[in-house]
């Protein structure tokens, strides 16, 4: 049987925070790599909820909780209260709930901010020659050689993130603030949070492409 | 009654005259006009007349037009005044009488009988009006002006004729269904026309762009369709109130254009015998800024387009031939072994008259026959009367199947020498902006291209007026879904127009009988003119089209139906509206290869054994003031991409990584989708200031970190996509349950060795309180703008700082497109030229019931997630793409 999987090659991968002590430079080889020919060079920045959301920051949506808060309900589904979101933004919360038959949900809660670059890349190519990977062949792995299709991403360098941050939760439900139907009151216990600020830098390339 | 045929070939018409009121002499009043002294002014009056058929014949073939009936007892006599000038010119005048008419049937009839029609109409005409300008013979209605003289040079010339004419109303029918355009206005006049007989051919020339020769209006109050073959013809009210006869309509549509340039006429088609070649070399133009070329209006908004230009061109020409099949069915034939199609207009303006631009278009279509694999590519159109549908008691059968091939062409791309881009290709003596068909636009001075389009197809299209059920007690399998989630396959037999039975809707049907086709773009390219950009490389950006469910590049047969009604779906306020275009439909997809993202040389990301099943009802394309907005109504849709051959525990088709014949297997998946009310607009505007390399604060004031600002100035198209995905209700009372059932949105992948993942159910959701009128949001702003490119890091003595900091930033400086270094202030000179996407994707809330995993799609899946909920999203995407070398 031929074990399906994506591979991720990091020829070079280069990363320092800024507050790292310096790291050896790439060698000439990969730089030509960097350089890029044919492709595509992006710049820009992604963000999260960077001014807040849709679902609670709009006050004309839910009556009753002024932006930059989250309603609480009761059992009826009338608000009852409500929670301030950190900094007045509310982040995007993402739920999760692994079994059925469980009655708690795994929480990401209020992600938000950014990170922006200049200069990554991206190119395809066929490489003749590359890093081997380990492919699971009848009960066990081979080593093959790449000459394939890849996708090349040529990393920017810098990536900033700019107060990046979300909480690790647990909560009895999904929607936030909303009771349980038998009437049991919403709870969420935060577990800790990661806020994330400053420059990173990465280099190098990194090679994806699919395999049998 | 006596009936004779008079049929005579090709370039001779038949009449026959079945009953015309006998003449009469004229009496002495009506002598005294007659004798004027400088001409012959004849009145004419003919109360009704009768014609039992007109025939124009081909090798035997013939089109004709039967039971005329033009009935002038309503009006006036028609007034013909003759004169000669002192040059010889002839001059004829014609004033025309308010008349009715009726034409029983448009058809062709071949050499064993076998007679159709294309439709049926009747009408009626305004008398002579000079509009109330007498010097402006623009306005002029009711009126046919033939003024022929010698030009000096051997030539007949034309200046100064015209034909005007104000319809209260014309109807096609087609089975006592009645399309219908109220008060039409239509204008032809010729400022400087001759006629130049050469050996062999026939030519019209019409001037040149200093001297154009013609100018071309028409103008319609009201489009609409009745169910009643019997509504009297002209007065139906007033479009925009609510008594109308019409009821809804498609809405208001003008035309102003000029022309110049020779329309020749040669005797023999494509083929051995009798026919017709018409070679255009014409120019249409309005570039007159107080007069729209085109403006169409729905519900009070605008689709409006402004200096417009259109260059039409033939070297082999346009033959026209009646022909027959095997079955003797007789059809009109039209055949182009190459075409090409080139326009540019600036300031089209959707939504809001009076609203911005949405910046300068331009594109060109080149159609050329070809053989590709030893298969004949050709252009041509059969159109044979008769259509798909007869009338319901099955007397008469009325309407337009047409057989269509396409073959549309570009040169492939260049490789330059030394360098793994590629550029805009040309043929042989051509310019490569010559030898492209693209699509562009212009963003504040700088033009993208969609290039490099090739695309070929052949099929049948059918087109029939057909009525729909009654809304109040529908079919039961009107809202049938034939794609069943648990068998993971399709039932013909479900559906309201399925295999073995034709469900109509209300409108004009088109009908897709086995249409393949295939298309696909080489790539965009950019510069601040049409050379620059047909010299830049090859880049990305076609997988935007994505964003209106446009494949970059696609090979498909296409089945089904698609129905347009009068009247939109929504308008200002989001909802109603009486103007615009409803459509209802059922399309098949089927053999589809479909590209997400592909390079020039075919290389990415690839769909194949697609099969997308589509059913839409009361979606709608509407112009409001957030732009053209399509509104895909109550819309279910599977998308299955491969299958998983359960015998074999294969793979057929699926997610292609690399080339489309020999890439990597991604595995198979089917995506189900159940919207109601999702809309997808396209309207101006750009990004304006874009944060670059840093992050924009929350007050939109600071570019923080390493980033600038750059204008992306303020012209730009937008696009949103506002996506609601319903869940079907439990409750059998709910309104939407008979909507909704059998139908759902899930999505499964099944990997090669038969692994298959799940997301089911999912929907988006106002948040806690319910509800779900935010939607899935994906909001586009694209721009063309010259941006930041850094060089490479160079580190030639190894001490890990690059050499080309010039600036001291610590970062490798700004180059141009050639290389060389600028400084930061030359970018908006300088800054090689990228492409600028602003992404947004937002959603107050979104339900997925659910990650399952079982080892074969036909094995019990275990679950792995059993809910996700995310609340509360918006994540954006600010990026500038530019092409490196």
């Amino acid at each position: 049987m031929t074990f399906n999987k994506l591979v991720l090659s990091i020829s070079t991968l280069m990363v320092a925070s800024s507050a790292m002590a310096e790291m050896k430079a790439i060698d000439d080889f990969d730089l030509s790599e960097i350089s890029g020919k044919g492709g595509v060079y992006l710049s820009g920045e992604f963000a999260i909820n960077k001014d807040g959301g849709p679902l609670w920051d709009d006050p004309n949506e839910v009556s009753g909780f002024t932006p930059g808060s989250r309603p609480i309900f009761d059992g009826a589904g009338n608000i009852v209260g409500s929670e301030e979101c950190e900094n007045g933004i509310c982040g995007l919360r993402l739920a999760i709930k692994l079994n059925e038959n469980s009655e708690g949900w795994y929480v990401l809660d209020d992600v938000s901010g950014g990170m922006s670059f200049e200069g990554l890349t991206l190119q395809t190519e066929t490489l003749t020659t590359a890093t081997n990977y380990d492919v699971w062949v009848d009960g066990g792995f081979e080593e093959k050689a790449v000459d394939d299709e890849v996708l090349k991403i040529g990393l920017p360098g810098t990536i900033t993130f700019n107060d990046f941050k979300f909480k690790f939760a647990v909560a009895n439900n999904g929607e936030f603030g909303v009771p349980l139907q038998d009437g049991t009151a919403f709870r969420q216990t935060e577990i800790f949070g990661v806020q994330l600020d400053g420059d990173i830098t990465v280099g190098g390339n990194l090679l994806l492409f699919p395999v049998d | 009654m006596k009936k004779t045929t008079l049929t005579l070939s090709a370039l001779t018409l038949a009449i026959q005259a079945v009953s015309v009121s006998a003449l009469e002499a004229l009496d002495d009043e009506s002598m005294a006009n007659v004798s004027g002294q400088s001409g012959v002014t004849i009145e004419l009056d003919p109360g009704q007349l009768d014609i039992g058929e007109i025939s124009y014949s081909q090798d035997g073939v013939a089109a004709n037009m039967r039971d005329i009936n033009i009935n002038s007892g309503i009006g006036s006599a028609s007034v013909t005044t003759i004169d000669i000038d002192s040059d010889g010119t002839l001059n004829l005048f014609n004033q025309l009488g308010a008349r009715e008419f009726t034409v029983g049937g448009v058809g062709m009839t071949g050499t064993t009988g076998i007679t159709n029609d294309f439709f049926s109409l009747r009408g009626a005409t305004q008398a002579y009006s000079d509009g109330g300008t007498t010097g402006d013979l623009t306005d002029d209605t009711g009126v046919f002006r033939l003024n022929m003289g010698d030009d000096g040079n051997g030539n007949l010339a034309f200046d100064g004729s015209q034909v005007g004419l104000f319809f209260d109303g014309l109807h096609f029918g087609d089975d006592g269904m009645e399309w219908i355009i109220d008060d039409l206005a239509m204008s032809a006049i010729i400022n400087y026309g001759r006629l130049i007989v050469n050996d062999g051919n026939v030519e019209f020339d019409f001037g040149t762009f200093d001297n154009r020769g013609l100018r071309l209006t028409y103008e319609a109050a009201a489009i609409g369709l009745s169910n009643d073959p019997n509504i009297a013809v002209g007065d139906y009210g007033d479009p925009n109130s609510a008594g109308y006869l019409l009821g809804d309509t498609f809405g208001s549509l003008s035309v102003d254009l000029e022309a110049y340039g020779t329309f020749t006429i040669e005797g023999g088609g494509a083929d051995i015998g009798e026919g017709i070649t018409f070679i255009p070399a014409l120019t249409l133009i309005n570039d007159d800024d107080d007069r729209p070329a085109f403006k169409y209006t729905d519900d009070g908004y605008v689709i409006l387009a402004r200096n417009f230009r259109g260059d039409f061109s033939t070297e082999s020409g346009l033959t026209l031939d009646f022909e027959e099949d095997d079955a003797n069915n007789p059809y009109l034939a039209l055949r182009y072994e190459d075409l090409t199609f080139s326009f540019s207009l600036d300031d089209l303006i959707l939504g809001d008259e009076n609203g911005a631009a949405l910046g300068s278009f331009r594109g060109q279509v080149l159609f050329q026959d070809g053989l590709v694999d030893g298969i004949e590519r050709k252009n041509y159109l059969h159109l044979f009367p008769g259509g798909d549908i007869a009338s319901a008691d099955g007397s008469t059968q009325q309407g337009i199947r047409a057989q269509v091939g396409w073959n549309i062409v570009s040169a492939a791309p260049e490789a330059q020498d030394g360098e793994t881009f590629t550029t805009p290709g040309s043929f042989a003596g051509k310019t490569a902006a010559e030898s492209n068909t693209y699509f562009a636009m212009n963003d504040d001075g700088n033009w993208v291209y969609f290039n490099g389009f090739n695309g070929w197809g052949e099929g049948e299209v059918t087109l029939d007026l057909t009525s729909g059920p009654d809304m109040a007690s529908l079919p039961s399998d009107y809202y049938a879904n034939p794609y069943n989630s648990a068998t993971g396959q399709f039932d013909a037999n479900v559906g309201y127009d399925r295999e073995n039975k034709v469900g109509t809707y209300d409108g004009l049907r088109i009908d897709f009988k086995d249409l393949r086709g295939e298309y696909s773009f080489s790539g965009v390219t950019v510069g601040t003119s049409e050379e620059e950009a047909m010299d830049s490389p090859y880049m990305g950006g076609t997988e935007l089209l994505l964003a209106m469910e446009v494949f970059p590049s696609y090979s498909f047969t296409l089945n089904g139906n698609l129905t347009i009604a009068p009247g939109g779906q929504i308008n200002s306020d989001g909802v109603g509206g009486t103007q615009g275009l409803t459509l209802n439909g059922d399309l098949r997809i089927t053999d589809g290869d479909a590209a997400i993202t592909v390079d020039e040389f075919g290389r990415g990301v690839w769909l194949t054994g697609v099969t997308y099943d589509l059913h839409m009802r009361g979606a709608s394309i509407d112009v409001t003031e957030d732009g053209l907005t399509f509104n895909k109504g109550l819309t279910w849709s599977t998308i299955q991409v491969g299958q998983y051959n359960s015998a074999t525990g294969e793979i057929e088709g699926g997610i292609i990584f690399g080339s489309r014949e020999d890439g990597d297997n991604l595995g198979a998946f089917t995506l189900e989708r159940l919207e109601d009310g999702t809309t997808i607009s396209v309207a101006s505007g750009g990004a304006g200031q874009v944060c670059i390399g840093g992050s924009l604060n929350a007050g939109g004031t600071d570019c923080a970190g390493a980033g600038r600002f750059e204008d992306r100035g303020e012209q730009g198209l937008t696009i949103k996509v506002k996506a609601k995905f319903a869940e079907a209700p439990t409750d059998v009372n709910d309104p939407n349950y008979y909507r909704y059932l059998g139908k759902g949105n899930r999505f499964s992948w099944t990997q090669t060795n038969g692994t298959t993942l799940t997301l089911d159910n999912f929907s988006t959701q106002d948040g806690p309180q319910g509800g779900n009128d935010y939607g899935l949001n994906i909001d586009l702003k694209l721009d063309v703008a010259r941006t930041a490119v850094r060089a490479s890091f160079i580190d030639e003595d190894g001490d890990g700082n690059t050499d080309n900091d010039f600036d001291g930033d610590g970062r490798p400086d700004l180059i141009d497109t050639n290389g060389q270094y600028i400084q930061e202030s030359e970018i908006p000179e300088r800054g090689p030229l990228g492409f600028a996407v602003f992404g947004r994707v937002h959603f107050k809330q979104l339900n997925i019931d659910g990650l399952k995993i079982a080892a074969t799609p036909d094995s019990t899946p275990q679950t792995l997630i059993s809910q996700i909920v995310v609340q509360n999203a918006d994540i954006q995407a600010n990026l500038t793409a530019t092409p490196i070398r």
